[in-house]
């Protein structure tokens, strides 16, 4: 669940053939749109938890850092006076923290998307185009990160060089480029084989030219696609060092949450501290993961239109 | 011939990766600020004379190559130095922690291949039939859900409501079967959802392909039976790259693990790792790197010469 080295099932590496599968989704994808019910409910999931995330100082939401022990006691269940999802053992309004905790999930991910993309997209962009010793120098090294248990060199990253925001969005996208660069070389590959290469050099284009106006429009949105399963993969990855208590005890986390509602739920029988965070987790993900299936489920229709 | 030939050639290539991965190790663990003899002294730092006569005893003041070399030498005759703060031979820890890493990835492993292929098999097999799209969303829905969270909600509803199974701990098996088994029971269950899904959708789609080949069509021609077609014809076909993700996964499961243990408080190598990066005892985490690099060298090893007895044109081509 955290393996961010190995491509993930489902992306293929080659435009796929048009299979009854994408054929039946084009279909369904024509009865309710493009994003289906279930997109539409991802999406207005991910833009309600966004928009909250981002106009978190302005709403009308407790201080996410400020004890409330007035209402019956820690641990108030949801529901009560003024606490709409209750107060964790420490006495914090677990709403106002879900929110707060929404803004750091969106920053590892946006952070992620965009280096991972920038450089593992570059790097099998150049391997894939210019073949060679540097692309066997990539596959060599991505045949090492695959033996290094990716979890524990992102704990020993942050263990070792601190564990604040930059950090762990650092060390999750370190992490995360083996994977953008083999995505990226493969559909280079792909294309760069393809007639309208061919017709480019025929006309004088130079390389880079080539490389640029050609090929990046075709690879950069399959690497979208992939870019998406892996903001779900870095919010999780973001999570797990939370709840192992790696990540700064400042940084309010859903990981960290769960971290927080783990010892309530074993011992003393007290399970919304835990859920309400995980439940979160998931739905986040799995909305992530939706729109992420729609949006590759397009381009095989793409693809096979070409 | 050409096997043996082409085995040799891998070995080789994976000793490299496991020697790299080890200078790695190395050096990210001499790099990064944190010195083990702060932890290891404490207050007593400020000394001077002890501080150097730690450093030397335990060699680190020697250059950063000889102390590599020195290292791996040991590492070769089975030696991963001794922990710098619980005074244990890394290899002693190694031997505590491993008996529930390996109990728990190996059922996790077993169970969930044993419930991934007749899924998969049924699932192919109905293509879009109700039980086929309510196997598709339920393999969809685990794969998105973090160990933890799924941790969470498995001890609410099993060990709060229920109490089925116990919360946290670990019983060792010389301790009775029963026990050793419901101690486990919820993390192997956090396990094994991921890796069912993961292993259903992967093989379903492969067979969904296969079953449409020309030679199915031929043995439906003939009259086999559909159970014999899918068992014989389908399976094997369409298993590379099930076998693939499956040696892929034991990467992917040590750092599940590392989590489920943490979660559970289970004895096991991932909370070793985690301690042992905490207290800056590198040789401890040296150690542990080193036994999952090896460990996933030589099963995805193993894999590869799967390949060439599962699939004869892997066979011809390595000839």
């Amino acid at each position: 669940m955290t393996d961010l080295v190995s491509p993930p099932d489902g992306i293929a590496t080659n435009p796929p053939p048009a299979s009854p599968a994408s054929d039946k989704k084009i279909k369904t994808a024509k009865k309710t749109g493009a994003l289906g019910i279930g997109g539409w409910i991802a999406s207005i999931w991910l833009i309600t938890l966004t928009a909250a995330a981002v106009f978190a100082p302005w709403l009308p939401l407790d201080d996410p850092a400020k004890t409330d022990f007035s209402v019956p006691k820690n641990n108030s269940s949801p529901f009560t006076a003024g606490h709409l999802l209750g107060t964790d053992n420490n006495g914090y309004d677990i709403l106002a923290r879900i929110v707060w905790g929404g803004r750091v999930s969106l920053v590892v991910a946006a952070g992620v998307l965009i280096i991972g993309m920038l450089v593992g997209g570059t790097i099998g962009l150049l391997a894939g185009f210019f073949r060679g010793k540097s692309e066997t120098l990539l596959m060599a090294s991505v045949d090492v990160f695959l033996a290094f248990p990716a979890l524990i060199l992102l704990i020993a990253i942050v263990a070792f060089l601190g564990a604040d925001l930059l950090n762990v969005v650092l060390g999750i996208s370190l992490v995360s480029i083996p994977a953008f660069a083999r995505i990226s070389r493969a559909t280079t590959l792909t294309y760069a084989q393809r007639e309208f290469v061919l017709a480019a050099r025929a006309a004088g284009a130079s390389q880079k030219r080539i490389l640029v106006r050609e090929i990046l429009p075709n690879v950069i949105l399959p690497l979208l696609a992939f870019g998406l399963l892996v903001v779900g993969i870095a919010i999780v990855a973001e999570g797990s060092l939370a709840f192992l208590g790696l990540t700064s005890t400042e940084t309010i986390s859903w990981g960290g949450m769960i971290n927080g509602g783990k010892k309530p739920l074993q011992q003393d029988n007290i399970a919304h501290t835990a859920m309400i965070p995980a439940v979160t987790m998931f739905l986040t993900v799995l909305a992530v993961n939706v729109l992420g299936d729609r949006f590759r489920a397009a381009f095989d229709v793409k693809d096979s239109m070409l | 011939m050409g096997i043996l030939k082409g085995a040799v050639t891998r070995l080789l290539k994976l000793l490299a990766v496991v020697l790299v991965v080890s200078f790695l190790t190395f050096s990210l663990t001499k790099l990064l600020p944190g010195d083990p003899v702060v932890v290891l002294l404490g207050p007593q730092y400020s000394n001077v004379e002890v501080r150097e006569a730690v450093q030397e005893d335990l060699g680190l003041n020697k250059p950063f190559l000889t102390q590599y070399v020195q290292y791996l030498g040991n590492v070769a005759q089975g030696d991963l130095g001794r922990s710098y703060t619980s005074k244990f031979e890394t290899t002693e820890l190694l031997k505590q922690k491993l008996p529930a890493t390996i109990e728990l990835m190996l059922l996790a492993q077993l169970v969930s291949l044993t419930l991934a292929i007749p899924l998969a098999l049924f699932s192919a097999f109905r293509s879009n039939s109700r039980t086929d799209k309510a196997i598709t969303t339920a393999s969809f829905g685990l794969i998105s859900i973090p160990g933890y969270a799924f941790a969470v909600f498995l001890v609410w509803l099993f060990a709060l409501r229920f109490n089925w199974f116990p919360a946290i701990g670990y019983q060792p098996i010389s301790e009775g079967i029963v026990g050793n088994l419901r101690s486990i029971a919820l993390p192997l269950t956090v396990l094994v959802a991921g890796l069912t899904a993961v292993y259903t959708r992967l093989l379903r789609s492969d067979l969904i392909s296969t079953l449409q080949e020309d030679f199915i069509l031929m043995a439906r021609s003939k009259g086999l039976p559909t159970r014999y077609i899918l068992a014989r014809h389908a399976l094997r076909p369409s298993s590379f790259s099930l076998i693939t993700v499956f040696g892929i996964q034991f990467g992917t499961l040590i750092g599940g693990a590392v989590i489920i243990e943490q979660f559970f408080v289970l004895p096991g190598i991932g909370s070793l790792a985690i301690e042992s990066i905490l207290k800056r005892d590198y040789l401890v985490v040296q150690g542990v790197v080193l036994l999952i690099a090896i460990s996933f060298v030589l099963i995805n090893f193993l894999i590869d010469i799967l390949y060439t007895i599962l699939d004869p044109r892997v066979r011809r081509a390595g000839a």
